[in-house]
């Protein structure tokens, strides 16, 4: 009786895809939201226990490392799981169809 | 607080009127030239109109002279956005008329965030969720550079199908209006309501089934007024939020392509069109990863199917930007 989301996106089609398309959009803003936590309140607070001239520049160093290891690891995690979701549909959806 | 709203409405309502009335005009004048664009996705290949988003370039520089007009103080900063926003579009003319290649594109949308810089309408210490005030005032000009070109190459990758750029960049200003307005930042609410007219203005003649194509023009131009509203109303997270849809169709075509490219280069096209008219995704692992094909992946779908969920996926992520800022401003 009443008009539902997925009427109105997909003629009433089932909706799994969408849900799937909306967690990625939520992991995403999540590792936005951790990562920038984690780069500006703990990596870029980090002082290596040195002493020396070196010591300045080792941390500096340290943390620009240690913050790009983390957005290179969180987007090849985003990739990995864009991909696993695209081809293991793609497979299902040519399996239904044979 | 009733003044600036005014002044919102009139700047939305002058950029909705001039796009409006021009389009159509443009669209007539593109035909006669014989610029026009085959929309592939359908069975019947009719022929549009290309460039007309010359149309939103031209609303746009009339709602910002408008914003100069009701409130002089803003005048530096509805400048430095002309002159980003006419940057790009100059851009957009020259990839229209095909003399730029992929490389030289995103560095030309870059340099077109110079204005900015110059006039010095930016604060460098961007609001981050949980984290808040921080300082970033060596870094931040090379940001703003980034904050142009990353939005208008992203946006400019998503209009693949009638209505999307114009559809989901409609969802997105009104979000920023709304930031803007609640954060009580009018130049930033200004500029945006001026946008969202336009582009309201341009998605009649633009949605399903679209009369008239934006071109590189109108996608670039849109990119680059809101990468500017990020930075001018000092939004960046919201903005990076708001524009995940564009982002992850960007990053996924870059992921998978392995380089910067342009769409006329792809060999394998990542969809197809079937016999009864709906749009399939190619099975093909050559074929560069799209949201749209990533969207097709459980099924054939109509255009106007994709085209709502493109628009679910935006209205999302602006209810994740939404509440990207409530965590910025409870710091």
């Amino acid at each position: 009786m009443f008009p539902c989301l997925s009427d109105y996106v997909f003629n009433g089609d089932g909706m799994s895809g969408v849900v799937w398309l909306l967690g990625i959009l939520l992991f995403v803003w999540l590792g936005i939201i951790a990562g920038l936590w984690l780069v500006m309140a703990v990596i870029l607070n980090i002082t290596l226990p040195i002493a020396g001239w070196w010591e300045t520049l080792l941390t500096g160093a340290f943390k620009i490392v240690t913050s790009v290891v983390l957005a290179v690891a969180w987007l090849w995690l985003w990739k990995r799981i864009e991909y696993a979701y695209f081809w293991r549909t793609i497979k299902k959806a040519a399996k239904e169809n044979t | 607080m009733f003044i600036p709203a005014l002044a919102c409405v009139s700047v939305f309502f002058v950029g909705a009127f001039v796009t409006s009335y021009l389009t159509p005009v443009i669209a007539g004048r593109m035909i006669k030239k014989g610029i026009v664009g085959i929309d592939i996705h359908k069975l019947d290949k009719p022929e549009i109109p290309e460039r007309c988003g010359l149309s939103i370039l031209i609303g746009i520089m009339a709602s910002s002279l408008m914003a100069m007009t009701v409130f002089p103080s803003i005048l530096i900063v509805s400048l430095s956005f002309l002159f980003v926003v006419l940057l790009t579009g100059l851009i957009g003319f020259l990839d229209d008329r095909g003399v730029l290649g992929p490389r030289l594109k995103p560095l030309l949308t870059a340099v077109a965030g110079l204005p900015i810089i110059l006039l010095g309408t930016f604060d460098p210490h961007p609001l981050l969720p949980i984290v808040g005030k921080t300082r970033l005032t060596v870094v931040y000009p090379l940001l703003v550079l980034l904050a142009i070109a990353v939005p208008a190459n992203a946006i400019n990758m998503m209009d693949p199908l009638n209505g999307v750029m114009s559809g989901t960049c409609s969802i997105v200003s009104f979000l920023l209006l709304v930031c803007s307005v609640f954060l009580g930042r009018w130049d930033a609410a200004l500029i945006s309501a001026g946008l969202l007219g336009c582009l309201l203005a341009f998605y009649r003649y633009n949605r399903f089934p679209s009369k008239v194509f934006s071109g590189n023009i109108g996608s670039l131009t849109v990119g680059a007024a809101i990468g500017a509203i990020v930075v001018i109303g000092r939004l960046e997270a919201v903005g990076v939020v708001a524009l995940m849809p564009h982002i992850m169709n960007a990053f996924y075509g870059l992921a998978s392509v392995g380089r910067l490219f342009e769409r006329k280069e792809i060999v394998s096209r990542p969809i197809r069109i079937l016999s009864d008219g709906r749009l399939a995704a190619s099975s093909d692992p050559g074929a560069p990863l799209t949201l749209t094909r990533t969207i097709l992946a459980e099924g054939p779908k109509k255009e106007k199917e994709i085209v709502n969920i493109f628009f679910l996926l935006t209205a999302f992520s602006c209810f994740l930007a939404l509440v990207t800022m409530f965590l910025t401003v409870m710091e």
